[in-house]
């Protein structure tokens, strides 16, 4: 479902392992894994909160997959994920969503609308 | 001769969360076999329904009360929903007390849902306040289970 952005992405990721703590601000441009524990700020392309991850805070991403826990305010752009293991409790917002049988929404769920798609710029090289 | 009225409908979130479901009365009557609704897509209903499954292709307003509801692609519940297993791929803007939420493709809940386990599957579309209700000692518990339930018939 994710798109994996690790290390033949040229785009940067983070990965948070289990039993790791991690406070603040972050701005990732390609994928973040968390499977220790992240409160703060994060801004990423997509993120996965795998089963012992947990994720909480202003959290705003384009797609999510979660195995773990998120606590508010998870806002999801385009497609957010939740598995069996995953609980979301707190705000959520999404755009498209799947929940598998045994996955967790608790608190206020809203559909927003989906993200406007990049608009890429291709110049044009003229044959002759 | 079956007789709807001596059913109790329950008025407290808690009493729905201990709701007894294998002596829910439609459900007994004749095995169930028999009790069951269709609500086709040109029927409106306002007020109560009572039934072991139903399958909503029309307009309910109000409440239903069932062991197994079915919101069709065409049908559409306002009001209020107590039942074992909710399927929405229609349209459901209600307060919903369930053991089972499925919403499918095409599928929309506004709701005010308190259930056990919830499935949505790719184009369901939910909104509103959810509450997973946590089973304690066999009975199903939320933390406000002594609220009475605002029943908007």
């Amino acid at each position: 479902m994710v798109e994996k952005t690790g290390e033949h992405s040229p785009e940067g990721a983070i990965f948070i392992g289990a039993g790791v703590e991690l406070k603040g601000e972050m701005t990732v441009p390609g994928c973040a894994t968390v499977d220790g524990r992240f409160e703060g700020a994060l801004n990423a392309k997509s993120l996965v909160v795998g089963q012992t991850g947990h994720v909480s805070g202003e959290i705003n991403v384009e797609i999510a997959e979660v195995r773990g826990t998120v606590g508010n305010n998870l806002v999801v752009r385009s497609r957010l994920v939740v598995r069996s293991s995953g609980a979301i409790t707190g705000s959520c917002s999404y755009s498209k969503i799947m929940v598998e049988e045994g996955g967790e929404l608790s608190g206020s769920i809203e559909k927003i609308a989906p993200a406007a798609p990049e608009q890429k710029i291709v110049s044009i090289q003229r044959g002759d | 001769m079956y007789d709807c009225s001596l059913i109790t409908v329950p008025q407290h979130e808690d009493e729905v969360a201990e709701y007894d479901w294998e002596n829910f009365p439609p459900s007994m009557h004749r095995k169930g076999k028999t009790s069951f609704c269709i609500i086709d897509e040109c029927t409106g209903i306002e007020g109560k329904l009572i039934t072991r499954t139903a399958f909503v292709h029309g307009q309910v307003r109000g409440l239903v009360f069932a062991e197994h509801v079915t919101v069709e692609p065409t049908g559409r519940v306002d009001g209020v929903i107590f039942c074992r297993k909710l399927t929405v791929l229609g349209s459901v803007r209600a307060n919903v007390i369930c053991d089972n939420v499925l919403v499918r493709n095409g599928g929309r809940l506004s709701a005010a849902l308190k259930y056990r386990t919830i499935k949505i599957e790719p184009g369901g579309m939910v909104g509103g306040k959810f509450q997973r209700r946590v089973i304690i000692d066999g009975q199903a518990r939320t933390p406000a289970a002594s609220a009475g339930i605002q029943q908007a018939v």
